[in-house]
């Protein structure tokens, strides 16, 4: 179903993103998930002025247990959540944490994200009972192909990119656009991991890792952590900063079959979510002045401008070689990088890149005086969050 | 012969393992609703009835997509590279990921139809590949 008039209004403008904090990004082997999101933690609450005194609300995502993580902080939620550690929960935390608040069910929520998966030896492959398989999240059945050699989701996307290949002639220089697009942003942003450009050839020249994708089709694996805090607008505008108000959450899935990947791209969920976001926003896919799109591999992206309507059903490709993600074009997106080249941070770091964004704190690759930022990430479980510099 | 890593000892898809052994591919089918259905599950995914039959499929399908892996995940698989995984429509209606096997010169595409090849990879395990129809 969509969503009613009722459960739209209920929760437009109504929250808004007033902390925000991370950590530097890499490999540190000395600093485990509870370490880096306490740090994400208090970035976050003096980005705001406020302390862990005033958080009644805590999701966790990724982190090995919500208790320890609330006992080391020394809070006492009055809601609690852990998700897992798969990136449609970012954009999941952050339409639950705007309904919490929005409701009045609590004041202040902490969103708390940490991965420690280059430290931890972390792989996205072989292991099917971690984040190996096709899987983990991508399927439920992945053990049982392995004896082929089945595994990863970079594979499972692969046969999404092959099939989409075929379908309307995308070719590689259309994916390698979006590789060399996140990665020229990234040269512009102080705390990507990935800063040194490269040129479509480069792209062309990199390893296949599962074919038709290449290495600079996979996001990066390293460590970081990322906290949001999310109040009410009312409060919000007594804070430190400039409050970035979620315009419009909304989530559909497909499970259906999802062992095996969709064969509509899920452009079915992302139609039912885009018509959701638009309508509470009271806006459309031509009024965002700046896109965040969930990167984990280069078709990805390609599946979600089509899926939510920036372009028509397979010429993605071409309208994303025309240039209109890159930070002069028509749509900026991920313009810290994303996870292809800033961190792999399943989500949180273009949320946050998002609420920087509309802020006005991005510097050298800063979006001209934007006033709605959508993130979008396509899976199994579609998610999109429309940020907003006012309320409606 | 390349050690692929086994599939998990699981009782309820034993059956499909077993047959493969025979030259036979067993999927499911819901005795309710007559979905077809596997790997093995408990309940059918459609009609919620508890319970399927297994029946011999068809072993004739056509290839939805596939991907090459130049990256060995298991250490045991590295000279395998590069291998190819099939996903698989099977004539009954269920999916597969399976391995495209060929002559030299035949390579996979989209639409291909193909049939099941039965693999003994080793004493225990024979797998379900498959092989261009013509």
């Amino acid at each position: 179903m969509i969503a009613t008039e009722t459960a739209r209004s209920a929760l437009a403008g109504k929250a808004a993103v007033v902390g925000v904090g991370t950590t530097r990004y890499g490999k540190f082997p000395d600093l485990n998930a509870y370490d880096l999101g306490q740090c994400a933690l208090r970035e976050a609450l003096d980005d705001c002025g406020l302390t862990h005194a005033d958080l009644d609300g805590l999701i966790v995502n990724r982190i090995p247990s919500y208790g320890r993580f609330a006992e080391l902080c020394g809070i006492d939620p009055r809601y609690t959540l852990a998700t897992p550690g798969h990136g449609r929960f970012s954009g999941a935390c952050i339409q639950t944490a705007a309904l919490l608040v929005a409701s009045g069910t609590v004041d202040t929520v902490a969103l708390v994200y940490a991965n420690d998966g280059a430290s931890a030896g972390t792989t996205y492959g072989g292991d099917a009972s971690g984040y190996g398989g096709a899987a983990g999240a991508y399927g439920s059945t992945d053990a049982h192909w392995a004896p082929y050699g089945m595994t990863s989701p970079g594979a499972f996307h692969a046969l999404m990119m092959q099939r989409h290949m075929h379908l309307y002639g995308t070719t590689p220089e259309q994916l390698g656009e979006i590789a060399v697009t996140f990665r020229r942003h990234a040269s512009l942003n102080p705390g990507a991991v990935k800063r040194q450009p490269f040129s479509l050839d480069d792209y062309l020249a990199a390893r296949f890792i599962c074919e038709p994708q290449r290495l600079l089709d996979y996001c990066l694996i390293n460590d970081g952590a990322v906290a949001m805090i999310i109040t009410s607008a009312e409060r919000a505008r007594d804070l430190r900063q400039p409050p970035v108000y979620i315009r419009g959450a909304s989530q559909a899935s497909r499970f259906a079959e999802s062992s095996f990947p969709p064969e509509d791209f899920w452009a079915a969920p992302m139609q039912t979510v885009a018509r959701d976001v638009y309508a509470m926003a009271g806006l459309g896919p031509q009024d965002m002045d700046g896109l965040m799109i969930y990167d984990n591999f280069t078709p990805t992206v390609l599946f979600t401008v089509e899926g939510f309507g920036f372009c028509p059903r397979g010429e993605g490709g071409r309208w994303i070689a025309d240039g209109h993600l890159r930070l002069d074009g028509a749509f900026p997106a991920n313009t810290s990088g994303g996870h292809l080249s800033e961190s792999y941070l399943q989500g949180w770091g273009l949320n946050v890149e998002a609420v920087r964004q509309l802020r006005g704190q991005c510097a050298e690759r800063q979006i001209r005086d934007p006033h709605a930022i959508q993130y979008m990430a396509a899976s199994p479980v579609v998610t999109s969050v429309i940020y907003g510099r006012s309320p409606s | 012969m390349i050690d692929v890593p086994m599939p998990p000892d699981d009782p309820e898809n034993r059956p499909h393992w077993d047959a493969a052994k025979r030259g036979v591919l067993l999927i499911q089918r819901c005795a309710a609703c007559g979905q077809c259905r596997f790997p093995a599950t408990r309940a059918c995914t459609r009609c919620h009835h508890v319970g399927g039959d297994w029946i011999k499929a068809s072993g004739l399908g056509e290839i939805e997509s596939f991907c090459v892996f130049h990256k060995a995940y298991w250490p045991a698989v590295r000279e395998a590279l590069p291998y190819t995984v099939v996903q698989v429509r099977l004539r009954e209606g269920v999916r597969v990921m399976s391995n495209f096997v060929a002559p030299a010169g035949r390579s996979a595409s989209i639409g291909l139809p193909v049939r099941a090849r039965f693999d003994p990879v080793r004493p225990e395990l024979t797998l379900v590949r498959f092989a261009p129809l013509v």
